[in-house]
């Protein structure tokens, strides 16, 4: 869609264009509706973040935000942990890189992204065992 | 008053700053408060999967489940928070909703013990940790303390 910015030419020939032979609320009507059609033209955001970026934030404000919660419905259910849900297989190299650094609670995230869950029963709870079987799927997989 | 608990921890208990709180261990992510009411440090503790929960206790966030589970390690419900020579206590929270969301073990009278999250554990009175993040002390459940 071709941008019609106000003060240029070609905004200057649309204004004589719609307000010849006509009073002048038709010029100040048709300038508010070029300048309504440039604001719409414009990109939402100038700078674009990154997925990566995206979900450090969302990691970050997760574990900020929910430090202190012991209810693991409460953990999963929290909106930053939903969008990382949300984003799903995308999000799968940056969950079990998180898991190889140190275990938290990416287990239900990655269980409903890829429908398996290769923790033993045997480990159940045990977070650092839970967190080596994920990080042994995802090299199995090449996801890391 | 407040001693041991840092801002991270009266963020989210206020109350902690006006009454007694020391900490008792630095923070990891390898048991809850569930888990550490029980006595366990090694695993955390929760109904749904895919976290340990005891055989034969229902897998809900009831009151009566958590009393289930509690009951597969000797302990058995009783009336109040009271310090009894001999017994353990365990107090569970929850919201209005009746979901569990904590558990704290006595330690002496007025005194208790609790993990927080991922956080440290630590000694506190039992309506310190009540407010938005845990509810409410709602149930109560004893076992000799000798026993395991």
């Amino acid at each position: 869609m071709s941008q019609l910015v106000p003060g240029t030419a070609a905004a200057r020939l649309s204004l004589t264009a719609l307000s010849s032979g006509c009073g002048d609320d038709s010029g100040w009507l048709a300038e508010i509706f070029i300048q309504s059609v440039s604001h719409f033209s414009w990109p939402t955001r100038t700078t674009k973040t990154s997925p990566a970026d995206e979900l450090s934030a969302l990691a970050e404000q997760w574990r900020r935000e929910t430090a202190h919660v012991s209810s693991t419905s409460d953990l999963t259910g929290h909106p930053a942990y939903q969008r990382i849900i949300g984003m799903g297989r995308d999000a799968l190299p940056f969950l079990l890189r998180q898991l190889e650094a140190h275990p938290e609670h990416w287990f239900p995230a990655l269980e409903a992204i890829t429908g398996i869950d290769p923790v033993p029963e045997a480990d159940r709870g045990r977070m650092r065992r839970m967190a080596e079987a994920w990080t042994a799927w995802g090299r199995e997989q090449g996801h890391i | 008053m407040g001693q041991g608990a840092g801002p991270h921890l009266i963020a989210a208990f206020p109350l902690l700053a006006q009454t007694f709180c020391r900490l008792t261990s630095p923070a990891t992510v390898d048991y809850n408060c569930i888990a550490w009411a029980a006595g366990d440090t090694e695993r955390w503790w929760w109904p749904r999967p895919p976290y340990y929960w005891p055989a034969g206790a229902r897998r809900d966030e009831s009151i009566d489940a958590f009393l289930e589970a509690y009951a597969t390690c000797g302990f058995s419900r009783c009336d109040s928070d009271r310090f009894e020579d001999g017994f353990v206590k365990i107090a569970i929270y929850a919201g209005h909703d009746g979901r569990v969301k904590h558990a704290a073990r006595s330690v002496s009278a007025g005194r208790w013990t609790s993990k927080l999250g991922a956080l440290e554990d630590i000694e506190h009175e039992l309506e310190a940790l009540s407010g938005p993040a845990y509810g409410n002390p709602a149930a109560f459940t004893r076992r000799h303390a000798a026993s395991r």
